[in-house]
């Protein structure tokens, strides 16, 4: 797995790669509540490069999801999630919860 | 009959999940399994093996054998461990209709495993520990190649 992160005028930007199971989520979950911690709420997590993305994966996106979303202060949005993903959060009945764009400059431009 | 089998045994943590993916990736590979269930095989042997060393083993190293073997068309997958016992039913599933706010985090592991899969069952014993088998129905090829060349056999079938 690898995270990139980009802090932009409206929200910040996490870019995510690689397979993303049990054992490296929690370095994803530290590094959204680093995010969150600072006040920052507004959240879009690019999913294009990710091979596979397990339910630790899902906990730790659910976790910053309902952070960001109290007291109406933000919003996790996804972008560009590929097939695999997209299975996953349906079967997990999570494709109706978020807000998922086909782009990064569309879910960008969301906030 | 069982046409193909292969078997990985390892004493592992949550770091040797990629490992797992990779045989089981590599197992479907070899058995011709049909592209289109090999996902759901893998993702469901990593939220298993994941659940196990999580919960059976606590976050501890722990022993965890795998078996992939072919039944005639379907894949049968048997994780086996010797951590703590696993009761499924303490694990309630997920209640989809409950918005996200109000929705527990967990059991989201277990719930994937079920979709993913067709037949699911849970068995614990003193001996033998927890035996967790698997099966998708229909993947694997009519005609499977031999466990140890990995060639496609081709005996005279009658014709129907």
């Amino acid at each position: 797995m690898e995270i990139s992160t980009v802090d932009m005028k409206r929200c910040t930007l996490f870019r995510l790669s690689g397979r993303i199971d049990g054992s490296v989520a929690p370095e994803l979950g530290s590094q959204l509540r680093a995010v969150t911690d600072a006040g920052k709420y507004k959240i879009v997590v690019n999913m294009r490069d990710v091979t596979y993305a397990s339910s630790a994966c899902l906990r730790e996106l659910i976790g910053a999801w309902k952070t960001c979303r109290r007291w109406n202060r933000g919003d996790l949005r996804l972008a560009e999630i590929n097939p695999n993903v997209d299975k996953v959060l349906d079967l997990t009945g999570l494709k109706n919860q978020f807000m998922i764009f086909p782009t990064e400059a569309e879910a960008v431009g969301s906030f | 009959m069982t046409s193909f089998r292969r078997e990985l045994h390892l004493v592992g943590t949550m770091a040797d999940l990629a490992r797992i993916g990779a045989f089981i990736e590599e197992a479907c590979a070899q058995a011709h399994i049909d592209p289109a269930a090999r996902f759901d095989l893998m993702m469901a042997v990593d939220e298993a093996c994941s659940n196990i060393f999580e919960h059976a083993y606590n976050g501890l190293a722990g022993e965890v054998t795998l078996r992939f073997e072919t039944r005639g068309r379907d894949v049968v997958i048997t994780v086996r461990d010797h951590g703590r016992a696993f009761d499924p039913d303490g694990v309630p599933p997920p209640d989809m209709a409950l918005p996200l706010e109000e929705r527990p985090i967990g059991g989201l592991g277990l719930h994937l495993m079920r979709q993913l899969m067709d037949d699911i069952s849970f068995t614990f014993s003193p001996e033998h520990g927890n035996i967790l088998v698997m099966a998708k129905h229909g993947v694997a090829p009519v005609d499977p190649p031999t466990p140890t060349t990995g060639r496609r056999r081709s005996p005279a079938r009658p014709k129907p």
